[in-house]
This record gives structure tokens, sequence and C-alpha cells, in this order.
């Protein structure tokens, strides 16, 4: 048996066989948002769940889905871990590049992560406001 | 199961070929000596080998390294031979790369090449060709049996329509070798392709079927020696032959008896998979050959399809062309009307001469388990948009 595709790192492997934080989540405090991008076929579903308003808001959970290739599921799965249980402040300036470097995409793969990020950023903008 | 890809090479194909590497060094050309001479020998027996499995004479066989050279001469050769008669050509959207690239070519070079399109079944449809044929056409080539569908043509019908015209017609049969019965006087063909390595022999040896009666004309597209009739220049790989030939024999002893068991599993792994909702065959249910059965998968990414499936160790091929920097749908299964995203999301299972039972039953385990988890990722399959 040969080796998986060594274009992807272990990490990315890992997340795709395994994806912790795929699913959904349910309540009042939920946001979710669903991104596609144009050069490539993956869509995108984000829902986090937020506590707090300003900056004490806090991002409490996420959840993912996610139809794409195996760059797409292992970038939404990062993103989901990183920003559970921080403060929106802190996650609201996440870059492509900072999650690029986390699982060792190759460029040909950016596109996974920019639709990640623009994923958190329409979440996040969907939240402001209608947190409490 | 990518036996469509390639097969490995039978244990009696390589003892059949170690002989001409160890210690029968002859050059077939060298007929001045014994070593020469039965070199030439066994070329010649193998000649007459690969002719019977197909029902032509022996000095209708060229050798050629593949078959994509194989049908790079017949296609270009005919053309330039002919020129003078017409410059049409006809073919199928569907077909091998090694067809379609040297018809590219020569529509390049001022030739006017017809493109049919097949229907969904992946049939060409008679009405289009004979409406296409004219005085100018030279050659039609369609390949017998489909390398990513397995569909097979009906060359016989199709052989009739291009002779009323006037024109020649070449067919690629190098996934049909070895697999379906071949016989080129009742298929009535022209000239026909054909390669080693898909029936269990080695790599990087092929064949041209030439028509003597009615005689073909072709034009050589390799020089510098006139070997194979001043057809195909270059020394012969003689273990290579040695190893088709062997391969050949194998095939006629097989072939009767595998067509069956391997239909019989195909058939089954088609009911596995198909218990799973939004798997849709492509290509013709019943005019296909026994090995090859291709899916288009509803719901989930072809990439992501592809690594889950390695992941469980189930080697098959995409019914795409796909890199990792541009993904490429497959061109045959578009042409059948597949979606861009369900020819990506497509996959070819090929069974061969080891496959078994219980390597269907776990293909169809690690097939159904890895499209349910992606499926479950899925707010696309999820959302019903492709139901």
């Amino acid at each position: 048996m040969n080796p998986m595709d060594p274009m992807y790192s272990e990490a990315v492997w890992a997340r795709f066989r395994s994806p912790a934080h795929a699913g959904r989540l349910h309540g009042p405090q939920v946001t979710t948002v669903r991104m596609q991008t144009p050069g490539s076929r993956a869509v995108l579903q984000l829902q986090l769940s937020v506590a707090g308003t300003g900056p004490t808001a806090q991002v409490q959970q996420a959840r993912f889905l996610a139809y794409g290739g195996v760059a797409s599921i292992a970038a939404a799965d990062w993103l989901a871990e990183y920003v559970s249980g921080k403060a929106v402040v802190e996650v609201q300036g996440l870059a492509v590049n900072q999650l690029m470097e986390a699982l060792s995409l190759p460029v040909v793969k950016r596109h996974s992560a920019l639709l990640a990020c623009n994923a958190l950023q329409a979440a996040l903008a969907q939240t402001t406001g209608s947190v409490q | 199961m990518d036996y469509a890809a390639t097969t490995p090479v039978a244990e009696c194909v390589l003892q059949a070929m170690l002989p001409w590497l160890r210690d029968r060094p002859g050059n077939a050309a060298s007929l001045t000596h014994g070593w020469g001479r039965q070199a030439q020998a066994m070329v010649e027996a193998s000649r007459q080998d690969l002719a019977q499995l197909v029902g032509a004479e022996a000095r209708e066989i060229i050798w050629t390294s593949g078959a994509t050279e194989a049908n790079n001469l017949a296609i270009k050769g005919v053309a330039d031979a002919y020129a003078n008669r017409g410059r049409q050509l006809i073919s199928l959207r569907t077909e091998h790369k090694s067809v379609l690239d040297p018809l590219c070519q020569l529509e390049q070079a001022g030739f006017r090449v017809s493109w049919l399109v097949p229907d969904a079944d992946g049939r060409l449809r008679m009405a289009d060709l004979t409406a296409a044929l004219s005085e100018q056409c030279t050659l039609v080539s369609v390949m017998l049996v489909n390398n990513e569908t397995g569909v097979v043509q009906d060359i016989p019908a199709i052989a009739a329509a291009v002779h009323d015209s006037g024109a020649l017609l070449h067919v690629d049969a190098a996934q049909a070798l070895g697999k379906l019965p071949i016989d080129v006087q009742a298929l009535d063909v022209d000239l026909m392709s054909f390669c080693a390595h898909k029936l269990y022999g080695p790599k990087g040896i092929g064949a041209l079927y030439v028509r003597r009666r009615p005689h073909v004309r072709l034009t050589a597209q390799q020089h510098g020696g006139g070997h194979e009739r001043g057809l195909r220049s270059g020394t012969l790989p003689t273990h290579q032959i040695a190893g088709f030939a062997a391969a050949c024999t194998l095939a006629a002893q097989e072939m009767p008896a595998e067509a069956l068991r391997i239909t019989a599993l195909r058939q089954r792994l088609w009911q596995g998979i198909s218990s799973l909702p939004g798997i849709l065959l492509n290509g013709h249910p019943d005019k296909r050959v026994a090995g090859i059965l291709n899916v288009s998968v509803e719901g989930v990414d072809g990439e992501a399809l592809f690594a889950a499936l390695e992941m469980e160790g189930l080697g098959v091929s995409a019914g795409s062309a796909c890199t990792a920097a541009s993904a490429e749908s497959s061109y045959v299964l578009r042409a059948l009307g597949r979606s861009d995203e369900l020819a990506y999301a497509s996959v070819r299972f090929s069974l061969g001469r080891d496959s078994s039972q219980a390597e269907v039953d776990a293909a169809i385990g690690i097939f159904t388990a890895g499209v349910t988890r992606l499926r479950q990722l899925s707010p696309v399959w999820e959302a019903g948009a492709t139901p």
C-alpha cells in the first residue's frame, strides 16, 4: 500500500480522518453561515455559539459541515477548534496564512483556508449586535 | 481494484520473458547468426500467437511500444497516406487521449475532424455517424471498450456504415484484448490497436493490426532501419514480445471462464454499492466489458472520496484525470451528460484475475462507509442540493 498523498501533512490527514468538530449546534445563541468560494466546489457551513457582547463576547463552541476536498474539511476542523473558547476579539483577526501554516497546507489549497476564514468573518459579523 | 489502468505481470508471462533477458541476447534483425535467427523465430511465433487471438494473419501484426504508439501510427499513418483522397476524419469525444491528441494535431495541420458525442449510455449514435460521413472522410476511429466506463461499441454496425462511405475504420482495442473475444474479420475493421499490459503482460509493448485484404496503406511515423516491413523502425524488444505472446496464450485459455466470473463479481459489487442512494451507473447497463464498473456519487467531493477510500486500503481510479493544481473532471463522463461535480466524484472500479468475492465484499464495505461518512459531513447532501 502506498502512503497517502504527500501533498498533505499528517495534521491534515488526521483532521480529515477524524474531524472532532464536525456536526451541528442548536439553540438561540447559535449563528449559522454557509459559504462557497467561486474558485472551488467547496461549501462550508460554520456554526458559532457566542455568549456575551462587546469586548467580553466569547465563542463557546463551533461546529462545521463541509462539502469539499481533504484540505477544506481539515481547515474547517482546525478553525472550529481554534475559535472554541476564545474571545471574539481574539479570533476575529485570524489570518489565512496562520491557518495555512498551522496545517502546512500547500499554496494550491489556499482557497480552502480562505473559505474557512471568510466563513468565520461572516459568522462574527452576523453575531455582532445579536448576542445578549 | 484498478486493473483497467494496468495489470500485474502473470508468473507464466514473467517466465516466458526471462530467457530473452538472460541468455538469448540476439537481435531479431541479425540473421547472420544463430542468436539473431533464434530471436527472429520467437518474434514471428509470437506474432502468430497475437494474430490467432484476434483472428488475423501474422503478417498483419506490427509491433509497437504500446497502444498509444499504435493509435498514433494508425491515425497519422492513414491520414497521411490517403490525404490526396480526402482530409476528413471522424471520432468520438470519449476516445482515449492517444486517439484525441493525434487527431487534434492533424486538425491543426489542416485536416477536418468531426467529433461525435455519444448518447447518455456512452454508445455512438449511428445516425450521427452516417450524417457525418462524407466522400472526403478517410478514417473513423472508435474504441471497442471505453477505458473509463467499460462501454462496448457496436463495431460491426459502425464498420458497415464506414465502409459504405469508402472510409477506413480504426479501433482502439487496448481495453478489449483478453477481456472479450475479438475477431477482426467478423468485426470488419481495418486497423486495430493493442497493448500487453492490460492482460497481464509487460508494459512497453503493443501492436497494430493492419488489414492486408483489402490492403490498407499506412505512412510510417518512425524511421530508421525499416523494421516491421518499413512501418515501424526500431530494434524489437524480444523479452517484451515473448511476454506479450505468453499473455495472449494465457488470455485464450482463461478468457471464457474469467469473463463469466468477473461479470458476476462486478454485478455483486454494483448491487452492494447501489444500496446507497445517489449512486449513478455510468455507461450502458449491458453493453459493457466484464471488469469495469464506473459510478458517480452524489453529495460528496471527488478528492475527499478518493482519499477516504485510499485511507481504508481501497485503490480505485478516478473517472477523472485530476491533479492537485487543476481538478479537471472526466471529459468522458461529461460527454455522457454528467455535471462537472458528478464527473469529478466518479469512481472506476476495475476487476481482474486476482479479484475475489471477499475483495469485492470488502470494497463494498469501505465504499459504503466512506460515502456515508462524507455525506454526514456535507451540508450539500443534508440540504438535498444533489438529491
